[in-house]
């Protein structure tokens, strides 16, 4: 009986000693973030990405820094050098830079441009979908990847209604939710299609991965045999870079505009010891090649607006789309 | 092994049904405390993160021919483990604790103990959303040893009891590595984006553990105050579940509790 007690008063004293606030050295702080990045990222081998020689260039720095701040900003730009708009870093007094997988691209588009003059008629609105046609040619705009649980129901009424082509306009796109995509293209395939696969980190070493782990769409009651553009550009991110892999895996789909932004990893929130939350990639897609859709999914017909296009009400990508399906 | 461990659990349960054919004693409870809580899961933060788990228990304790048997049913619920704005846990810890043993002595009994427990934690944070690991899961089936010691004074009005079991052997549930998927779910196949079908994977993907990779070790202490037909208790009880894991887990608790048992006896 008085050991239990024992035990319960040592362990009382502990909890109190433990609830002290605690001040951790910078270089303590940095070496949980770069073990933590260093045991879960996934992308190290496919960006060629030397995080060892991260750790030479930003721990002397960091074990000097004299703030907090100072300490975030040489771990944020430590976290910069995966190149991946999926990782970030945040804390109570400040957010990380997000890496621009923008920049080199010139993106112009306008759904204003879209819907004032190529549409027949305003585009209806349902959740996130925007649609109309362009003549005989069915036209869904997808404003982001969450709600749009009623795709297949507008394309079958536009079916109904006689269309000849459908074009998918996912530019600016930044994602949402890709995992309803493979019950969506279940209407568009006449047998069981491979769409992509997943790889998953299994432990910290670098090849601690599974094998692709495939998705497949499996035929559903009912398809639509049309021809389909999907018309793509560098601001469609994540999900919108994953539901762009899946729709070139199907037949009767073809690619146009730029190359999308990727961002193929599926991103693992943690907390660092100091209390700040970091965020990296642990899992990544490959498209039905097999091939890592992180760098970008791309386009079969390349073609980009610029930005005299959009200020003259041109839309040369759509244009394209709407040449490919007459 | 799985067999074995699926084997000694339902003879655990058959004695139980046996024993409460021919019950002498029977005593249901009730009881309410609070856990002093220390957690710390690899999974979610570096940190120990510290906080109160209230928890709500049932017991069914019989006594018959010089065997002991106690079920208790324990669930724990927090909305704001910790509270704190960089990371919080929400809390649900549903357990059940089962031993049988047999009297050493007029205070002493040993035997055998069956501890399951599910433990589900979602992160939450002000600074950002766990879109992607929203969840963690621990799930065990403990068996092992149990020691509990008797005694009563002042003409059988006061009776302290205290209670010590350890988990030899135990199968583990827990995520394979980052996402919440168990390993079994990574397969080809098998593996949904969507999460479908994987709860079946969930029960079948576990590990046979021991105490190299699993520690699980309860102590229990408690005082009561007995009338003919009712029994009021205090109890302070220590449990530690610490878990070798690829990402470790531990949670130890200190927990004070306060209940009451109704007491009948069967001829």
């Amino acid at each position: 009986m008085k050991v239990i007690y024992a035990i319960a008063a040592l362990f009382l004293l502990s909890l109190q000693s433990c609830e002290q606030e605690t001040v951790y050295n910078p270089a303590e702080v940095f070496n949980d973030f770069w073990t933590f990045v260093d045991e879960n990222y996934i992308f190290f081998e496919d960006k060629s990405i030397n995080w060892d020689s991260i750790y030479r260039i930003y721990q002397p720095l960091a074990a000097q820094s004299s703030n907090e701040q100072q300490l975030f900003e040489i771990c944020s730009n430590a976290l910069l050098a995966l190149k991946d708009g999926h990782s970030s870093l945040k804390s109570e007094f400040a957010s990380s830079p997000i890496y621009d997988f923008r920049d080199g691209y010139d993106i112009h588009f306008s759904f204003n441009v879209v819907e004032s003059n190529y549409l027949s008629s305003p585009a209806e609105r349902d959740g996130a979908l925007y649609f109309s046609k362009i003549g005989s040619i069915g036209y869904v705009y997808f404003e982001t990847m969450n709600r749009y649980g009623s795709f297949n129901n507008i394309v079958s009424r536009m079916v109904d209604e006689g269309i000849t082509g459908l074009i998918i306009d996912l530019r600016d796109n930044g994602g949402g939710d890709s995992n309803p995509v493979p019950k969506i293209l279940s209407r568009y395939v006449s047998e069981r299609t491979l769409l992509g696969s997943y790889i998953e980190k299994t432990g910290p070493g670098r090849r601690d991965i599974t094998e692709p782990l495939p998705v497949f769409a499996n035929p559903g009651n009912e398809q639509f045999d049309i021809p389909i553009v999907v018309i793509i550009n560098r601001n469609c991110y994540s999900a919108t870079s994953y539901f762009s892999a899946m729709l070139s895996a199907l037949p009767n789909v073809r690619l146009v505009g730029q190359k999308t932004g990727g961002g193929a990893g599926g991103n693992y929130g943690y907390q660092l010891i100091n209390g700040w939350i970091i965020k990296v990639s642990v899992s990544d897609f490959l498209d039905y090649n097999n091939e890592t859709i992180e760098l970008g999914v791309d386009p079969d017909i390349l073609i980009e607006n610029n930005e005299d296009d959009i200020l003259s009400n041109q839309d040369k990508m759509l244009e394209k789309a709407i040449e490919l399906l007459e | 092994m799985k067999k074995v461990v699926l084997l000694s659990c339902f003879n655990l349960v058959l004695v139980s049904l046996q024993a409460q054919d021919e019950t002498k004693s029977v005593q249901l409870g009730v009881r309410v405390g609070v856990g002093f809580a220390s957690l710390e899961e690899k999974r979610f933060s570096s940190q120990v993160q510290q906080g109160i788990l209230p928890t709500y228990s049932m017991d069914i304790e019989t006594y018959k021919n010089k065997v002991r048997q106690n079920l208790s049913i324990n669930f724990s619920l927090t909305q704001d483990y910790t509270n704190q704005p960089s990371l919080s846990y929400v809390l649900v810890f549903p357990e059940v604790r089962y031993t049988y043993m047999k009297s050493l002595s007029d205070n002493w009994y040993i035997g055998g103990m069956f501890h399951s427990f599910t433990l589900l934690n979602f992160p939450e944070s002000e600074l950002t959303k766990f879109v992607n690991n929203s969840i963690s899961y621990t799930l065990a089936q403990s068996i092992g040893p149990s020691l509990f010691y008797q005694k009563t004074a002042l003409n059988q009005k006061i009776s302290f009891e205290s209670e010590c079991q350890l988990g030899l052997l135990s199968y583990v549930v827990r995520p394979a590595f980052a996402h919440p998927y168990p390993e079994n779910y990574l397969q080809p196949d098998v593996f949904s984006p969507d999460r479908s079908g994987m709860m079946r994977s969930l029960f079948k993907g576990g590990k046979l553990w021991t105490l190299n990779k699993i520690q699980n070790i309860h102590l229990n202490t408690s005082t009561s105050y007995n009338l003919p037909n009712w029994k009021f208790s205090a109890n302070l009880a220590f449990s530690t579940l610490r878990l070798a894991d690829v990402k470790p887990f531990s949670l130890s608790q200190l927990y004070f509790g306060v209940g009451i048992k109704y007491k009948y006896k069967k001829t």
